[in-house]
């Protein structure tokens, strides 16, 4: 008796120990799949800190943004950032809001330092892991593309209700693991 | 029980039947009390650890080979591939709970590998999607979903695990104290599951890994998440937490005869000493005195209520503790126990000078290791002469380094310890008949 007993919880747990990993890879497929595709222009990296593990470390470069007047944001206040497109097609952050928005493409963030009328904003696009030899090329490939003068690097983010999945990095209008497998 | 005393008893009863001191029908009597003693304890033991190190190896193993994130293959095959560690892993468990249900190896070692796959898996997720970095989410997670196995398993390497995470999953949280605070409940998980394996087979290696790792675990998440309010308070916490696990640790373990057997005693001693040399020092007072002071993070009343009341709770029954002990006339760890009400003591006199809190320490060492050492001169126990000793030089180096005397009388006081050392040792063994 006791083992059925033993057996049914121990189903019990397997079945969320495997209902969250499908959760977490259904969400982002779904996003991959329906959301909405917006550019994120990379900023300069610092060369110190750029690679940690096997992945290339992202900032984006567009991570600051007005407050509304009034406002007060704690530091790593859960905020929405509203996205929308500038005039060369990149995504930029129109504002930022504490309630969620009603419609349009806005993103789960964390408020990080504020300047008097300006917040700075963690966006959930940090890390774009990659195979461990092609990792350290490509964070060099990387490295180059973003530096101030020469910044042809961005992110392709799907966005849908405030989450972010990143679909992939391009440097020079090409995906990264092409431009490394030509150049190798 | 006893393991090791119950194997020298059976020993002992054929030649006490034979010389007539025992009857027969009593040795039968004790062996019927006893039982069979689990002879092949050792040899368990080591299969319980090829098992589990088996498994930590093949787990690892395995997600370095994840690791290397195999671009060719597409996402989607990648992300069937991440939960296939985890599917093995269950089907492992689930085989073993119906057909070895018996065997305390195999449950174990499967129930270890499976708590390893759960984090692969949730790795590969992450390094599939790109998610974003957060640790301490990544980890609790991980807990969380693993932490029933040691239930449903009635394995503790998965409980080892666990309070390891869940320790350093509390640091994340240094400037939210709620959230910190959390760790506790987390670590209440656990309790039962400990209780239960000191009633299963108090005296197995299995146990005292799991002890060793909640003292270690407790004493890191009560520097993480204590007397955040009160600046130097880590002096009186951690004095009362170690306390407790001594006293803890000699009551529950009394019975025990080697110390690997007696965890919380051996490490609550050690810290005892550890933090009672360290406070004969100037310079811990002093940073609470204000001169060496960082400031304290600026915690909300309310949020730091819980930490608050946890922190009386230890203090308070460390202190209850002591006066049992003080009742009972145990003064070996009446003396020991002591700790937290010379550190409150000193705690409360810090604001207005870091004098009297440390010469009440250099007194109290000195007072301990005397007191231990004639305990052990009267008793004939080496053991605890040479700890006795080893503290009192402790204390009385230290001093000499403090203090600027010249390098003949620091020379001849070495020379003095030394052969402090040697005498008493010698005359002891003499008094025990041995030669020395």
């Amino acid at each position: 008796m006791k083992k059925y007993w033993t057996l049914g919880l121990l189903a019990g747990l397997m079945l969320v120990q495997v209902a969250l990993p499908v959760s977490m890879i259904a969400k982002r497929e779904t996003t991959l799949k329906y959301g909405m595709a917006f550019r994120f222009k990379t900023a300069p990296v610092d060369p110190y800190d750029a690679f940690r593990g096997r992945y290339v470390a992202l900032r984006v470069e567009v991570n600051k943004v007005n407050k509304p007047e009034g406002l007060e944001l704690k530091y790593g206040q859960k905020v929405y950032a509203q996205l929308s497109v500038d005039e060369n097609g990149f995504a930029m952050i129109a504002q930022v809001a504490v309630q969620k928005p009603g419609r349009g493409a806005y993103l789960e963030a964390r408020a990080g330092y504020s300047q008097r009328d300006e917040v700075q904003l963690d966006l959930p696009i940090d890390r774009y892991y990659m195979e461990e030899k092609s990792a350290p090329r490509a964070e060099k490939v990387y490295r180059e593309h973003s530096v101030r003068g020469k910044q042809d690097a961005y992110v392709v983010v799907r966005v849908m209700d405030g989450f972010a999945v990143i679909e992939g990095l391009y440097i020079d209008g090409r995906k990264i693991e092409d431009l490394l497998r030509a150049k190798s | 029980m006893n393991i090791k005393a119950v194997q020298w008893l059976y020993q002992e009863l054929p030649g006490l039947v034979s010389k007539g001191v025992l009857a027969q029908s009593a040795a039968d009597k004790l062996h019927e009390h006893y039982g069979e003693i689990r002879g092949a304890d050792r040899k368990w033991f080591i299969i319980i650890l090829c098992s589990v190190l088996g498994a930590i190896l093949i787990g690892l193993g395995i997600i370095l080979l994840f690791a290397h994130n195999w671009e060719e293959l597409s996402r989607p095959a990648r992300a069937v591939l991440s939960l296939l560690p985890l599917i093995v892993g269950q089907a492992l468990a689930v085989w073993v709970i119906v057909k070895r249900p018996e065997s305390q190896a195999l449950k174990e070692g499967v129930a270890t590998f499976l708590s390893l796959m759960v984090g692969a898996s949730l790795a590969l997720i992450a390094q599939t999607y790109n998610i974003p970095n957060d640790t301490p989410a990544f980890i609790l997670t991980w807990m969380l979903l693993i932490v029933p196995l040691v239930y449903f398993m009635e394995a503790t390497i998965p409980a080892v695990i666990y309070v390891i995470g869940i320790a350093s999953w509390a640091g994340y949280f240094w400037y939210e104290p709620l959230k910190g605070f959390c760790f506790w409940p987390l670590l209440a998980v656990v309790i039962p599951h400990f209780i239960w394996s000191l009633k299963q087979e108090k005296y197995t290696i299995r146990v005292a890994i799991l002890a060793l790792v909640m003292a270690v675990g407790v004493c890191v998440g009560a520097g993480f998440t204590l007397g955040r309010t009160w600046g130097g308070s880590w002096i009186v916490i951690h004095s009362s937490l170690i306390t407790l696990f001594y006293l803890l640790g000699a009551w529950e373990f009394k019975d025990c005869s080697t110390n690997w057997q007696r965890p919380f005693q051996v490490l609550g001693g050690l810290g005892i000493f550890i933090l009672m040399f360290f406070l004969t020092f100037r310079f811990p007072w002093e940073s609470i005195t204000g001169r060496y002071s960082y400031g304290v993070n600026e915690i909300s009343t309310w949020s730091a209520v819980p930490d608050h009341l946890l922190t009386f709770l230890l203090v308070g029954g460390a202190l209850l503790m002591f006066f049992q002990y003080a009742k009972r006339e145990d003064w070996m760890r009446t003396c020991f126990g002591a700790l937290p009400l010379l550190a409150l003591i000193g705690y409360a006199f810090c604001g207005t000078s870091a004098v009297f809190p440390m010469l009440l320490f250099n007194g109290y060492l000195l007072f301990v290791s005397v007191f231990r050492l004639m305990t052990g001169i009267r008793t004939n126990n080496l053991g605890v002469v040479n700890t006795g000793m080893l503290m009192l030089s402790f204390l009385v180096l230290a001093r000499f380094f403090d203090s600027d005397i010249n390098f003949i009388v620091k020379g001849l006081v070495f020379i003095v310890i030394g052969i402090g050392f040697l005498v008493t040792n010698v005359v002891i063994l003499r008094r025990k008949g041995g030669t020395a």
